[in-house]
């Protein structure tokens, strides 16, 4: 080991320095030093003593207890200051059988001590011989705690740096984190989905230090990748506990949270696997509004996990989430006491009742903790029930066309333009979304762009509009109140899993807008058809003008169809209404 | 010493008793205590009524423990944990995996 050797290059391992003041016990000593085969430097009072130590760098050094100037104990102080992380025994020689000696000598930093004037060889080469084998024992150990924080230093540099760095919306999520060692076994994760919806993860790995950066890149990038392309949260841990079990050691795993928060909607989703209750403060009296319990076991225990239902939760705008790892409410204060769910709970309705939630609570648990050292990571996030939309700079086509005029089944397509239908039958609608598949085609054939979150989104709606409404047939109307919310979902898992029959058809046709030869922009024609009895459009939309302006607003219901209407070119439904129609343009900027 | 395991005459039928702390600390031992068993279709007991306190990795030395168990064609019971030991393992969900007994 490198470091080992650069620390025992600063001594001389031969050179042993002898300080007494007595000629003759001085010269006895380093005659029997001489014939052990080591090189004695004589010194004869505390102050030669350091400026021997310093110019010679003996690796050990024999005093006398009583010395004129300066003392063997202050001297052994000094030599040990000297010496700082370099370990060099001093062994006290001392005519005292006062007892309170010995312990001044320890005290000084003796190693230890013997009783002089030494006469014996045998008795001083045992000596020797013991101090020989604490240096190399400290030796081995100092190098091995440099390796351990230097691959500790490289460990939270890749965390901040490849796992965390690519965080996003920090400006309105507020994550702390205090590490119970260098590197901490709490990872947290923030990623827009490509409907501008955020999702937060919160994840507390077994143990800390290195193991648990093991699990953080494929965590970090499992939950970036498929965040991204717009996969459901179930798909997402579904993956991440598959991809850890098949990875870590057994024994090790991923206690985590997932979160789903929006710019538009009035509710929340969370997953919650194995980590304490996330709180759900209201903004109207600053209380507790809900606690989110577990109800799945951590990831990467389980072979083929699936997750129950994500908990939805009906929210107003300005509460807020709060999400922590165990290390929180288990912090301790100097008389051994927990923080605990009580004072946490306290903390946050203080924070909500100044606007400053996590601060608040932060601030609780340090001063309750009044300066103990952590057993475990402290992490903490703070997170908006409903988040800022994400600057998006899609921009519609500027070139005006009749979007009629593209039609399926055209006979001839230009340069550069595709067709493209998938249709999905009973059991593959009950395990399959194939909207983040379809996108992820697109952006493989036509590269990335800002404008792929407004096509997701519009693939999304109708494909959910063609699988509830159509092929399940449950009502839309329920939608309308926080209840109904739940209760369409809990409908929407029961039918789905009773599917018999049914399908959902989507057909993409894009062409490229040329300038010249140039590409400049793209349009899609997209066609969603399902087996369903039929959506009456022109009533919906007759009633809906009739519903005032706020109410609309605020209905959760029916806002995916108005979504689709503004974002796309247009949207018009055929065949009774079992087929949506939407053309949707833009240039590339 | 806060493990201590026991083993029924036939063998097969071993009892690992935790008292205190279940944490980290007691990785080597628990190993130890149960690495030896190689008998096909041993049960495991782990005791936990001695134990107040358990983490993360003590759930993850339960899920080894039952790995060894299970490889051995036999099974695993935590008998007695207290209430604060109860609902770690609830947030954990162990109980979908593991029979605990009360």
């Amino acid at each position: 080991m490198q470091i080992e050797a650069g620390l025992s290059d600063k001594l001389h391992h031969s050179r042993v320095l002898v300080v007494d003041y007595h000629q003759s016990d001085r010269t006895n000593l380093v005659a029997l030093l001489t014939e052990l085969g080591y090189e004695a430097l004589e010194a004869e009072d505390g102050i030669q003593a350091l400026e021997m130590f310093k110019e010679f760098r003996p690796w050990l050094v024999i005093t006398e207890v009583f010395l004129p100037e300066l003392d063997g104990f202050e001297a052994a102080r000094q030599i040990k200051l000297l010496s700082g992380d370099v370990f060099v025994p001093v062994l006290f020689v001392t005519r005292s059988r006062d007892e309170t000696v010995y312990e001044r000598c320890v005290e000084a930093g003796g190693d230890d001590f013997l009783n002089g004037p030494i006469s014996s060889m045998g008795v001083l080469k045992a000596k020797l011989i013991a101090m020989q084998r604490i240096t190399q024992l400290y030796h081995e150990v100092h190098g091995l705690h440099q390796l351990l924080q230097r691959e500790e230093e490289v460990a939270e540099e890749l965390l901040s740096g490849a796992v965390e760095g690519g965080n996003t919306a920090l400006d309105q999520v507020r994550i702390y984190k205090r590490p119970a060692s260098t590197f901490c076994g709490d990872v947290q994760l923030t990623a827009y989905r490509p409907d501008g919806d955020l999702n937060i993860l919160l994840g507390d790995f077994t143990g800390h230090g290195l193991t648990s950066v093991i699990g953080a890149l494929p965590l970090s990038e499992t939950f970036r990748a498929m965040t991204r392309k717009g996969y459901s949260g179930d798909e997402i841990l579904q993956q991440i506990n598959n991809k850890l079990k098949a990875l870590l050691p057994p024994g090790m795993f991923l206690a985590t949270i997932m979160v789903r928060v929006s710019s538009s909607d009035s509710q929340v989703y969370v997953w919650n696997c194995g980590m304490p209750a996330v709180l759900v403060m209201s903004a109207e009296n600053s209380a507790l509004k809900c606690a989110i319990e577990s109800s799945d076991p951590p990831l990467g225990i389980v072979n083929n996990f699936v997750p129950m239902a994500a908990h939805v939760i009906p929210v107003e705008p300005d509460d807020r989430l709060l999400l922590f790892s165990d290390g929180l409410p288990e912090a301790r204060n100097p008389a051994g006491e927990m923080f605990g769910e009580e004072r946490l709970l306290d903390a946050a309705c203080d924070g909500m009742a100044v606007c400053n939630l996590a601060d608040r609570v932060m601030y609780a648990v340090s001063s309750f903790m009044d300066g103990r050292e952590q057993d475990d990571d402290v992490s903490l996030i703070e997170i908006p029930a409903r988040i800022r939309a994400p600057v998006s700079t899609v921009v519609h086509a500027d070139v005006e066309s009749d979007p009629r005029e593209m039609l399926p089944g055209m006979s001839a397509q230009p340069e550069g333009g595709w067709s493209w239908d998938v249709k999905l039958q009973r059991d593959v609608l009950q395990r399959v979304n194939p909207v983040p598949m379809l996108l992820s085609q697109l952006q493989e054939m036509e590269g990335a762009g800002e404008h792929w979150q407004v096509v997701f989104t519009i693939l999304t709606e109708l494909y959910v509009n063609a699988l509830d409404h159509g092929v399940l047939q449950i009502p839309g109307g329920l939608k309308s109140s926080p209840d109904g919310f739940s209760q369409y979902f809990e409908q929407r898992e029961q039918k789905l899993k009773a599917l018999e029959q049914g399908f959902v058809e989507i057909e993409l046709e894009f062409r490229p807008i040329l300038s010249g030869s140039v590409k400049v922009g793209g349009r899609l024609l997209i066609h969603v058809r399902d087996s369903g009895e039929g959506f009456d459009y022109d009533s919906w939309e007759a009633t809906r003008c009739e519903i005032p302006l706020e109410e609309r607003v605020m209905a959760l219901s029916g806002r995916g169809i108005t979504l689709v209407r503004e974002l796309a070119d247009s949207l018009q439904y055929h065949d009774g209404g079992r087929m949506a129609e939407v053309v949707f343009s833009w240039s590339n900027h | 010493m806060s493990i201590s395991s026991t083993k029924a005459n036939d063998g097969r039928n071993i009892t690992i008793t935790i008292s205190d702390r279940f944490d980290f600390s007691l990785h080597q031992d628990f190993r130890e205590s149960y690495r030896d068993v190689q008998v096909s279709g041993a049960r495991f007991a782990l005791d936990l009524r001695e134990a107040n306190y358990m983490d993360s990795s003590a759930l993850g030395m339960i899920l080894l423990l039952k790995d060894h168990a299970e490889a051995l064609g036999g099974e695993l019971v935590i008998r007695r944990p207290n209430e604060a030991i109860r609902k770690i393992l609830d947030i954990a969900k162990f109980n979908r995996f593991v029979t605990i007994e009360d």
